[in-house]
């Protein structure tokens, strides 16, 4: 990766957390392609499924989801639902939201229309 | 690493880039490609076809087409009317058109992990091709320049 690659990125992903409560609050922000799911794999694996907590996750930021993103938000899911933690998906928006509704993703990880639906759904 | 095909002259809508299969490098090129698509007025939605098919074509060949590493060249070309973006590599033969949308699944437990970036690139795009040649891989696809 040449040092001109580098310098053009503008729209790396990014992860703010909030764990004061019972339900950790994820806000996703970016690009959740190869580069941002190798920057943010680890800590939202971390915010999520090693918390404790149930989670919900704010995609409004996010601005492009490959593939490699939906597996981060899926196998999370997966796992947090093995320990019976929901995690709950709200916010998406434009061609993110529609890539998650063509995928059929809303029918296997839990969303709601905006956070306060979502905390409802996490604390249920 | 060597050339996969003759270096022909490019015109100013032409992008093209030869590198490893690796991610880091997919993570360079990626940034190089948005750069270069910043200077073409693209639909919305035909930008974030473009993307994709990009994040997803040359993904499936870093983990996929080569067991130890190898190259791979990506060219796109911006016309009046057409978006063509063509990936070819000298990995292992692996036709992307032949490969078919997994049954839904019925329910989380059910669902794979991996898999769906091809059936988001067929959804994205207008046109799939495929050829292998010469122990070489060439996939292409094309999306209209508006949405």
């Amino acid at each position: 990766m040449s040092a001109a690659d580098s310098a053009a990125s503008d729209d790396s992903a990014r992860l703010d957390l909030d764990t004061s409560g019972s339900v950790s609050r994820i806000v996703l922000a970016g690009r959740l392609d190869s580069a941002g799911v190798d920057a943010l794999e680890i800590r939202f694996n971390a915010a999520t499924v090693a918390s404790g907590k149930a989670a919900i996750v704010d995609l409004s930021g996010v601005s492009f989801l490959a593939s490699l993103g939906i597996r981060m938000l899926l196998t999370a899911t997966k796992r947090m639902a093995a320990s019976g933690r929901p995690l709950v998906l709200h916010g998406a928006r434009g061609l993110v939201d529609e890539a998650l509704r063509s995928m059929d993703l809303y029918r296997l990880i839990p969303h709601a229309a905006n956070e306060q639906e979502a905390l409802d759904l996490a604390e249920a | 690493m060597s050339a996969l095909t003759d270096v022909e002259p490019l015109a100013d809508a032409t992008w093209r880039r030869s590198m490893e299969a690796t991610t880091s490098e997919l993570i360079g090129a990626g940034r190089a490609l948005r750069d270069f698509l910043d200077g073409h007025d693209l639909g919305t939605r035909a930008r974030y076809a473009c993307e994709l098919a990009f994040e997803e074509l040359v993904s499936n060949v870093v983990h996929h087409a080569y067991d130890e590493g190898g190259p791979v060249e990506v060219t796109l070309v911006v016309d009046a009317s057409t978006v063509t973006l063509t990936v070819i590599d000298s990995g292992r033969p692996f036709d992307p058109t032949a490969h078919q949308p997994p049954p839904a699944p019925a329910d989380l437990d059910a669902a794979p992990i991996g898999g769906l970036g091809l059936t988001m690139v067929r959804r994205a795009v207008a046109a799939m091709r495929y050829a292998r040649r010469d122990g070489i891989n060439r996939t292409q696809v094309s999306l209209p320049t508006t949405d």
